[in-house]
């Protein structure tokens, strides 16, 4: 495929281990103004949306794509007990809120876009999903620049959330919304933060022909999603001879979409001209996979 | 009495649109005259949508149909009115 | 570059289960819709909505996957995949509110039974649909969930063109799905969006919309087969940012996304044969839609709305109407409905009023949706 130039990244991650915090005034604080009506899981989405764009103006013909495993969770349950435990019908900004797309909305709104819009949801590949449309559209020349995001909510009591989520009584939850801006690589490329590859795989057999395609560099690192068991990821490492593992994961609190977070994590620590590879799979042992390219910067692009 | 029992609708009212529509203003700041959807508030149809069922469910008052609505989410007076005009006597 | 023809399609609908059922039904006037009781707590409330034919929402908590069982399988039939070939089939699922019809039924059932029960304790995802689909027949490739409102199937059906096309995929399957739901129908009523009696789009005494239950899926494939020679030609998917709720009254974003899919289908206005309306008949996207259109066209070609037939079958109304629209064309006619938006609107503009012969062309179809969602369709096709 035609590598991806990540233009930038934007993120928030916080455990949630009582009532999640305010999100009012840091919202305020990132797109500049007060956007009212909105719910939690706009707010996440706003915030990791405006810090991707860090104060520069993203160009109107770029497109947002956003993925969740469950949507906007805080609002679905509201309507949900006012309707059939206090009798009482939804109100319409809460029901219009039901409507996952209104973050892209307001994400589109307040970073003045005016392209594509999407939502799509993956119980399991929630990030890869969005990955695989962006990649879609641009590869298509359907748009010039994309925004892929990810937002988890939590919505309290904890126990239940917990329930939501199927985990267990000792992991923290945590909330989420992590961000890409893409753009075509381009003349740029060798000095660029590129996505090389997102690839979705029937099986096991198929994603290990796939990988036997790539050019692993040696100093290429290895991460397993949180759906990947441990003996799979250990034997896919083995097979194809990757020595170390990028861990992304074991300090991070529990929400549906961390694949995500892989990317930011990986640009952020890891050295240049290094590669990530990133593999997730589902209970149906389907796979998806992603490679991301640390870029050797500017200065050092040669000819 | 009754002037006193407007002013404190009135209170309420401008209470009830600044949590029903998420204004990031102080109530005190909308003025009784003051037009209340498409103004300088800038509320929508939702927002009167979301007041006309908060004045229901708090005051028992249906605001039914565009015009019937358009009148009285013409200012806080004219909500406070429609309200009062509702009441029996 | 390949193509992604429609090998294969079915739906159920008010007008019946299967094609012949509804091109029988669309031949005719729309019948006047039906009232639904919204049942909640203490609380009914009768709203119009257009059920199902022939599977009333009794045993609700099964009755979804039977639909959508039913529908994926006469697709996959009509499309003759082979066994091998379904296992190759990527999933581009479209449906505003999933399997929330369920999730309410399992949650009042559960409320009766004890008063700590959780809402959505079952499935909080909204992926899960089409994970149950994916298991139920065993496809492997990917699944996506499109979840953004009215728009929802006609993403869907526009991502499975692409994944088609640039050869990810050999078959891709694109299901739309709406069931009757407490919180679609009370969340409209609240929004006074539903109509006195049926849906009049475009016309001088429109006043709101029907509900509709709607289940269809159509397969993509990369020659024709079976469904004609139909294939999607071109679209366009723009945010309008200007209302959550509603479109741009003065019509320029409704312009400009059906300028997209023009762009994209490399076709002029005039090239357009007719034009399937979004048409919801609210007042005020109504206007808009028609402001929009009249800044694209120069002479509108024929108007077809489908929604006074089938009622809104909000996420699953792209797939709905799309197939519902292509068999007719099959058939050779435009769909029309006699006495609404006949003449004198105030809108400046008039509906196709009587079945009438329609020419293999490009045929624009329109959706707008909630979130400032709004796509443009543009499907081609010949006679078999």
């Amino acid at each position: 495929m035609t590598p991806l130039r990540i233009i930038s990244s934007g993120n928030y991650c916080e455990p949630v281990t009582s009532d999640p915090p305010e999100l009012k005034a840091l919202v305020k604080d990132i797109v500049g103004t007060h956007v009212r009506r909105i719910g939690r899981f706009i707010q996440l989405a706003l915030i990791g949306a405006g810090r991707c764009a860090a104060g520069e103006r993203i160009p109107p013909d770029t497109a947002v794509y956003l993925a969740s495993a469950r949507g906007d969770l805080e609002v679905t349950l509201a309507v949900f007990d006012q309707l059939f435990r206090e009798s009482q019908a939804p109100k319409p900004l809460s029901f219009i809120n039901t409507v996952s797309n209104a973050a892209c909305f307001y994400t589109a709104q307040q970073l003045q876009l005016s392209s594509r819009s999407s939502f799509v949801c993956n119980r399991y590949f929630a990030f890869e999903s969005a990955l695989q449309l962006a990649q879609l559209d641009l590869e298509r020349g359907q748009v010039k620049a994309a925004l892929v995001g990810v937002v988890d909510v939590v919505v309290p009591p904890l126990d239940r959330h917990r329930a939501h989520l199927g985990i267990a009584a000792d992991v923290t939850p945590g909330e989420a919304s992590h961000w890409l801006w893409l753009g075509d690589a381009g003349a740029t490329f060798a000095a660029s933060d590129v996505i090389l590859a997102v690839e979705q795989h029937a099986d096991y057999g198929a994603l290990m022909k796939w990988l036997g395609t790539l050019t692993l560099t040696a100093d290429t690192l290895i991460s397993g999603g949180q759906f990947l068991n441990d003996p799979d990821l250990a034997s896919i490492q083995r097979e194809i001879g990757v020595r170390e593992c990028f861990d992304y994961r074991s300090a991070r609190a529990y929400y549906d979409s961390q694949s995500s977070a892989a990317v930011g994590d990986f640009l952020g620590r890891a050295a240049a001209g290094s590669q990530l590879l990133h593999i997730n799979a589902d209970p149906r042992g389907r796979y998806s996979a992603f490679m991301v390219r640390k870029g050797r910067g500017a200065e050092n692009e040669s000819g | 009495m009754a002037r006193l029992e407007l002013k404190t609708l009135k209170q309420s009212l401008k209470a009830m649109i600044v949590k029903e529509c998420d204004k990031d203003v102080e109530p005190e700041s909308i003025r009784d005259e003051e037009l209340l959807i498409g103004g300088a508030l800038a509320l929508d149809s939702l927002d009167a949508l979301q007041i006309c069922l908060a004045v229901k469910d708090q005051y028992g008052v249906r605001i039914e149909g565009s015009v019937a609505a358009q009148r009285a989410l013409g200012s806080v007076n004219a909500l406070a009115a429609t309200i009062m005009d509702a009441q029996p006597d | 570059m390949s193509a992604a023809y429609f090998i294969g399609a079915s739906m159920h609908t008010v007008l019946g289960r299967g094609f012949p059922a509804s091109i029988e039904a669309v031949r005719r006037a729309p019948s006047s819709p039906q009232r639904t009781l919204a049942e909640f707590a203490q609380q009914q409330h009768s709203v119009p909505y257009r059920l199902l034919s022939d599977d009333h929402p009794v045993d609700v908590e099964r009755r979804l996957y039977r639909v959508l069982e039913t529908v994926v399988e006469d697709a996959l039939q009509a499309a003759g995949l082979t066994s091998v070939e379904r296992a190759g089939v990527g999933l581009f699922m479209g449906s505003s509110s999933a399997d929330i019809s369920v999730a309410e039924a399992r949650y009042r059932r559960e409320l009766k039974e004890h008063t700590d029960a959780v809402a959505l304790a079952g499935s909080s995802s909204l992926g899960n649909l089409a994970a149950w689909l994916c298991r139920k027949f065993d496809f492997r490739g990917p699944d996506f969930s499109f979840n953004t409102a009215c728009t929802a199937s006609a993403n869907a059906l526009v991502y499975a063109d692409a994944m088609v096309r640039s050869g990810r995929l050999r078959h891709a399957l694109v299901v739309g799905v709406e069931l009757f739901n407490v919180i679609t129908a009370m969340g409209f009523h609240g929004l006074q969006l539903l109509a006195s009696g049926n849906m009049k789009p475009f016309d001088r005494t429109r006043d709101g919309l029907v509900l509709g239950e709607g289940c269809s899926a159509l397969v993509l494939g990369p020659e024709p087969r079976g469904f004609g020679t139909f294939r999607l030609r071109g679209a366009g998917n723009i945010c309008d940012t200007h209302s959550v709720s509603a479109a741009h009254p003065d019509g320029s974003t409704i312009a400009a996304v059906m300028g997209a899919a023009l762009q994209s289908a490399s076709l002029a206005a005039e090239q357009i044969a007719t034009i399937k309306v979004h048409g919801t008949a609210s007042l005020l996207n109504d206007e808009a839609e028609v402001a929009g259109m009249k800044r694209v066209f120069a002479t509108l070609p024929p108007l077809c709305a489908l929604k006074p037939f089938i009622g809104h079958t909000l996420g699953a109304c792209g797939l709905n109407e799309l197939l519902l629209f292509c068999a007719a064309a099959q058939e050779g006619f435009l769909i029309g409905t006699p006495g609404i938006c006949a003449s004198d609107s105030d809108l400046g503009v008039t509906l196709n009023q009587q079945a009438c012969p329609l020419e293999p062309g490009n045929y624009m179809l329109n959706f707008f949706g909630f979130g400032g969602n709004n796509t443009s369709l543009i499907v081609s096709g010949d006679k078999v």
